[in-house]
């Protein structure tokens, strides 16, 4: 692993944009940016970033489109971070079941935020799986 | 009828027979029993004129052995003359006087029988009516209903088409909802004014109406029915609570059937019935409507309700998220940064205030704010609303042009910059950070204009069908370019409606959008500004 973790954020929104990227790099990670779906795939592709910070709402290909693509694609194992207005149970589950690795709900608090992406950043592929079911489990009961 | 009422009026035949002096075994009167009368009274009359023939022929016979004192020559002619023949007159006139009243009993026994058949047949009749009312009541199918009522009518009463009028929401007209018969085309959707033509006069006298032969030509509005071949015709009004709710009619253009009194009399009575499963099934059907769109109005208010909170979360995510990065790491950060990050503070707080602001309009607009009038300086308001948008612009161009340079028009100030803000702001979010917004005020003798020109995107054909409704957006799905509420042009709307005033559209997909609104002088603002001019 590199020394700093490179976190890919895609968001329509330039202002959450600049946002994240000025505290992710306070906090000493290097950061990369997309406004929208299909230029998240793109970036994922040549910058294989560690961990994807995923808006849902966004123009021309959606969060939901990016997690399926990925998940079909050579970068499934990169890991993605769901950050969105919906608090459903309905869109969270649909997060999950897509392969997202942890769903933040807007508005949310920078610091949590942070330590998501630390955990993310050091958790393995088989504790992943371990969360995700636990995560579906739990939002279906 | 005729025949009933002379029944009525003379009793049964079983009463006049034993009026007659008929004695019968048991109550009811039969043919049989009459005919067995009239034999019994014709055998007797034979066996007395046999009888009366052989005392005459044996008194002939025997005349010279008699004795002297009962030979015909000791009485005198004229008792015996006056005997005779009193006597045979007597006999005569029992005899043809029973006869008579037998065969009054026994015509009046076979017009008996030819009603009772009628009456059967009625009976069988308003039977068959009834069950059908029950049958065309089991259903709340509206178009289910008239179709059954109709084909039910015809089964019943015959006729050849028949058609369902109903009235129209003026109440003015009869419109043909349902119509069974070999001119569909023709007769369907058909209308006439209550008070003019058959249905018409039937609508507004609540009379039925009966039509046959001769009179075809003859009866009120039956112009047209020779053409169409109608020789006998009915129709009866569908009438609920004292409510006309329309006309049933039945036609015979073949001339194999003749309408009678009992048919209108039948058809009658099934329309009672009839316009009872009408109503059910139309109250039924309103119910059913308002619930649809009841549950629409949920939809749109709990897709309100999804949207508000997205479209609230972002700002409020980024103005607690850089007021925090401020506090907590303004040390940490660059001067440049800093500034940027109180910016964003301003700017998404700037937002989040535009959008409590439409919500606020919105409810508002809906309890009927007043609008306050006063004489406004139209190019003035539009530099103030695009100055005041700064921060939505970033720094993009909207070009104003005045025609005259001092355009005025009276009407309310908050509403109108809403309007303008609303407006310009649509045509940025809707059009590349290249292209360019011109707004253009003007006044001429009749109104002030204020028109909105983009050349972004466009709307499509199906999307300025809706654009002005409450909570719509025309890309609604998770990868639209543009956020919002979908109030703004809804609130326009509202605003320059309270105005008098009109708001127009056009609109080509990736040509560019052009809003117009139209905020029309009344005399009196006239007056008003040619005074101050």
């Amino acid at each position: 692993m590199r020394e700093a973790p490179r976190i890919l954020i895609a968001d329509d929104e330039p202002t959450l944009r600049s946002l994240l990227k000025t505290n992710l790099r306070l906090e000493g990670f290097e950061t990369l940016t997309a406004s929208n779906g299909e230029e998240a795939l793109r970036v994922i592709r040549e910058e294989t970033p560690d961990v994807v910070l995923l808006d849902v709402m966004m123009p021309v290909m959606d969060g939901w489109q990016v997690l399926e693509e990925l998940s079909k694609s050579n970068h499934r194992h990169t890991k993605v971070i769901l950050i969105t207005a919906k608090a459903s149970t309905e869109a969270q589950l649909q997060g999950w079941e897509l392969g997202c690795d942890e769903y933040l709900t807007k508005p949310f608090d920078l610091d949590d935020m942070i330590d998501r992406i630390s955990e993310v950043v050091q958790r393995s592929e088989m504790e992943m799986e371990e969360h995700r079911t636990e995560r579906i489990q739990e939002l279906r009961s | 009828m005729a025949v009933r009422k002379r029944v009525t009026r003379s009793g049964t035949a079983s009463d006049i027979a034993r009026a007659a002096g008929i004695r019968l075994d048991e109550g009811q009167l039969t043919l049989a029993q009459v005919d067995r009368r009239r034999t019994q009274l014709w055998t007797i009359s034979l066996f007395v004129i046999v009888a009366l023939m052989g005392v005459v022929a044996s008194y002939w016979l025997a005349y010279d052995d008699l004795p002297e004192a009962i030979r015909f020559e000791s009485f005198s002619s004229y008792v015996l003359g006056v005997l005779m023949v009193g006597l045979l007159l007597t006999f005569g006139v029992y005899i043809i006087d029973k006869e008579l009243r037998l065969r009054g009993v026994a015509s009046m026994l076979i017009e008996e029988r030819i009603l009772s058949a009628a009456l059967s047949n009625r009976l069988s009749e308003i039977s068959a009516l009834s069950e059908v009312g029950k049958a065309i009541n089991t259903s709340l199918d509206l178009s289910d209903v008239l179709n059954l009522i109709l084909s039910s009518a015809l089964e019943l009463l015959g006729g050849t088409e028949g058609s369902i009028m109903m009235v129209e929401e003026d109440g003015k007209y009869l419109q043909v909802v349902c119509y069974h018969g070999p001119e569909v085309e023709t007769v369907m959707k058909g209308r006439s004014e209550i008070g003019h033509g058959v249905a018409g006069t039937v609508g507004q006298t609540r009379q039925p109406m009966l039509i046959q032969g001769d009179r075809v030509d003859e009866a009120v509005g039956t112009e047209g029915y020779p053409e169409r071949g109608i020789s006998s015709a009915m129709s009866v009004p569908l009438v609920r609570n004292d409510e006309l709710l329309g006309v049933l009619n039945l036609n015979e253009t073949e001339g194999k059937r003749l309408f009678g009194e009992q048919d209108l009399n039948s058809l009658g009575l099934f329309a009672e019935h009839a316009a009872i499963a009408i109503g059910n099934a139309s109250i039924y059907e309103k119910e059913r409507e308002t619930v649809a769109r009841l549950e629409e109005l949920d939809q749109l208010k709990s897709d309100f309700v999804a949207s508000v909170s997205h479209e609230l979360k972002t700002p409020l995510t980024a103005i607690i998220g850089a007021a925090k990065t401020v506090n907590r790491k303004g040390a940490q950060m660059d001067p440049e940064n800093h500034a940027r990050f109180m910016e964003m503070i301003e700017r998404q707080g700037g937002r989040l205030l535009r959008l409590v602001e439409d919500v606020l309009t919105t409810s508002q607009i809906e309890s009927g704010r007043p609008m306050r009038r006063e004489l406004i300086d139209l190019k003035a308001a539009a530099e103030i609303v695009i100055e005041d948008m700064h921060h939505v612009r970033k720094g993009r161009e909207v070009r104003l042009i005045a025609e005259p340079d001092k355009p005025q028009i009276w009407c309310d100030l908050t509403a109108l910059q809403q309007i303008m803000t609303n407006l310009i702001e649509n045509a940025l979010k809707y059009s590349g950070d290249e292209s360019k917004v011109i707004v253009t005020v003007r006044e001429t003798t009749e109104a002030g204009l204020v028109e909105v020109a983009d050349d972004g995107v466009g709307i499509s054909e199906e999307g300025l069908q809706v654009i002005f409704d409450r909570f719509h957006q025309v890309d609604s799905s998770s990868t639209r370019k543009v956020g919002g509420f979908g109030l703004g042009l809804f609130i326009v709307k509202q605003l320059v409606d309270a105005h008098g005033g009109q708001i127009d559209v056009a609109s080509t997909l990736g040509v560019g959008t052009r809003f117009t609104v139209t905020f029309p002088k009344r005399a009196s603002d006239r007056g008003k500004l040619n005074a101050d001019a």
